[in-house]
This record gives structure tokens, sequence and C-alpha cells, in this order.
């Protein structure tokens, strides 16, 4: 029995409950995925959508011996012509084009893979890219990339201004501020130089005064 | 407040206002001075430049209060990506008592790989002698946060000059991973 009890995740938590004639439970699901359960990971799987929705990995070990023969018996619903099994297996392979071919394993498409495929990889460098195909140079996409790069120019000229207005206007402040300074202590300069002289001529009054004859 | 400023502030052009700290009344006089000469707002210096801890001077109203300094790097690791903003290069409480001055993350050499970042020290009153804990990390510190945390209130004073990697220009054709060598 396969079952598996709800984890104390805020996540919606649905039991997985796939019947399979093993009593062991050695297979392990992988971890941080949501359990669904059959129905609605069929349900979820809509070829036409795949465009649209980022494929979340299988919840289900496709090599899990005793799994794959459970899958095949209860899977009621072949999609096209392809079995859930197939899928998922052809899902490592190769990724399914839109328009299905008839009877499993889905051929390698000779168009472009969805970018649902592409999400998957998309913390991978180009330059080690598991699958035979490459992402596309279609026009789209460089035109895309370079709407990107000309938005990432104007930010960063706006940037390179504001820096050098800014030092400007600093230099500016400054400028004022020193010439503000300068004049106060030219002012205070002069005050003091004319005391000083007032305190000369104050002196030599005095001495006179000192010596008045007799 | 945003009005009362003067739009032409240097803090606010250069986008430090808005990035690091929300508009304040300058309060006090902040000096940092590299290798002996003090450092102009918004100039730029290259990494060799600011390879130790500046002193810094500050001016204040009231001298016998003790105050808490920040220097955030709001550009890490590039300026397009800024990530990890602010980057926490050196936090000093309990200043100007000097001798007493505890430097709670000690100060790390700016090392920009990617760009011309800004680097940005703000400046805040303690109303008490107070313990201020360094964080688990120096990547996305906040300060707004950091003042609210501790009670700091408004900064009384900031500062900033810009710094790109010592040789060339770090600009787009610089390929890099992390934003610090």
């Amino acid at each position: 029995m396969w079952s598996e009890t709800p984890t104390t995740s805020t996540t919606t938590t649905k039991t997985i409950s796939i019947t399979s004639t093993s009593t062991s439970t050695t297979a392990s699901i992988l971890p941080q995925t949501p359990r669904r359960t059959m129905e609605e990971v069929w349900k979820d799987i809509n070829f036409p959508t795949l465009h649209e929705r980022p494929m979340t990995p299988p919840i289900l070990p496709i090599d899990h011996p005793r799994l794959r023969t459970s899958i095949t018996s209860t899977t009621s619903h072949p999609f096209r012509g392809v079995i859930l099994q197939d899928f998922l297996a052809g899902a490592f392979k190769s990724p399914i084009p839109p328009s299905l071919p008839p009877p499993p394993p889905p051929p390698p498409p000779p168009r472009p893979p969805p970018p649902t495929i592409l999400s998957l990889n998309s913390a991978m460098d180009s330059g080690s890219f598991p699958f035979p195909l490459r992402p596309p140079r279609r026009s789209s996409d460089s035109g895309d990339r370079r709407h990107k790069r000309m938005i990432k120019n104007r930010e960063s000229a706006a940037r390179s201004r504001a820096r050098k207005q800014a030092y400007t206007n600093e230099l500016e402040l400054e400028v004022a501020h020193l010439v503000e300074e300068n004049a106060k202590l030219r002012k205070q300069h002069d005050e003091m130089i004319t005391a000083m002289a007032a305190q000369q001529t104050k002196k030599r009054t005095l001495q006179r005064t000192s010596t008045a004859p007799f | 407040m945003w009005r009362n400023m003067d739009q032409r502030e240097p803090l606010l052009v250069g986008g430090v206002i808005g990035d690091v700290v929300d508009p304040f009344v300058k309060s006090a006089t902040l000096k940092v001075i590299y290798n002996n000469k003090e450092i102009t707002n918004g100039s730029e210096l290259r990494p060799s430049a600011v390879a130790s801890e500046p002193r810094v001077e500050i001016f204040g109203s009231d001298m016998r209060r003790l105050y808490t300094l920040v220097m955030v790097d709001p550009d890490a690791p590039s300026p397009s990506n800024p990530t990890e903003r602010e980057h926490l290069h050196w936090l000093v409480t309990d200043i100007p008592e000097s001798t007493d001055a505890r430097f709670v993350v000690s100060y790390e050499s700016p090392r920009p790989i990617a760009g011309i970042h800004r680097l940005v020290f703000v400046l805040f009153r303690q109303d008490v002698r107070q313990t201020i804990y360094a964080p688990g990390w120096r990547q996305n510190f906040n300060t707004r946060d950091f003042s609210a945390l501790y009670n700091l209130g408004s900064p009384v004073a900031a500062m900033y000059f810009n710094c790109q990697r010592e040789n060339g220009c770090g600009g787009r054709r610089y390929h890099m991973v992390s934003g610090w060598a």
C-alpha cells in the first residue's frame, strides 16, 4: 500500500493513493512536491496547454518496477494514444511536441521544444544543455533579448546621469558653502585689522596724555 | 518631507534617499577620511583607496551623545541586479567615545566586480548606550529595518561615494558570478 499521510506543510495536502501489488514502500517520493492523486496528475496534463504551464517534476519514480505495472493497470484514459508511463518516460528523453504523433515513444520533434522544458533547465547555463536540442534563435527571442538589453542600457545610462548630476550638485553646494565661509572669514579678518589699528591709535593718544607738561 | 528637501540634494539625486534611507533632516556633520583625504559626497574612489577602514569625524549638536554608523553597498552584486542589497561593510556603535566605540561588524574592503557601486555611510544618534548585535551575514542588510529594530530613528547624517573595479570599467563585458572578489 503506497499511501502517504499528509505533511504539516501549509500547501494543500493530498494523499497519493496508488494501489500496487507490493507491500513494501522502499521507493521514495521526490521531496518538496505536492502530493496528488493520479487523476489530478492526469487532469493537469493537457497537451495544448503545455506551453503555458511550467512542468513540475513527475511525482512518480518511473523506474520503480512495481509501480510501472500498476500504472498501466490503473490508467484508464490514455491520451491520444500515449499512456502515462510512456509520457513520463518520454519526458526525460525528449520533449513532447503539441501535435502528438501516434503511438509511443514520441519521436524527437523536428520543431523546437516547448518552453516548459526550457524552464526545467533554467538553472543550467547554456554550455551544458542536456537535451540533444538547443533553444532556438528565433527572431522573437533575439528581439526580446535586444529589448531587454536596451532597457538595461537605458537604466545604466540613467544611473550614470544621476551619478554625474549628484556629484555636480555636491560640488556646487560645496562651492557655495566655501564662498560663504570665505566671505565671512574675510570680513572677520578686516574687522580684526581695523580693531587692531584702532588699538594702536588709542595707545598713542594715551602716551601723549601721559607726557603732558605741567 | 520630499517637498521640503531641496531637489538638488546629492543624496536624493544619487538615489541614496529612496534606496537606503528615507528623507531625513540633517542634524550632524559626517566626515569620512580615507588616507588623510576627506571624501566628497558622490565622488569616485577605487578599491585600493578604500582598502582600510576610514577615519570618521562627527560634529553634532550634542556631542555627549553616542552614534551608530552603518556602511552599506546597495548595488551588490551589481547595480543592474542588486539582489544582495544592501551588502553590509561596516557597523560601529557607541561613537564618538573612540576608545569605547564597538566595531560590531568589522570593516570589509569594497571590491566590486561588476558595475559602479554606491557605498553609503549612514549615521544614527543613539538614545542610550545599547547593545547592537551583528547580523548573521553581510548580504541583504536593510538599514531601515535595522534602525527600526534598535529604535535609532531617522538618520542624522549620510554620505556616499562611488566605487568600481580597480582596472578598467565594471561594464557589462565582465561576466560575473558574484559581485565580490
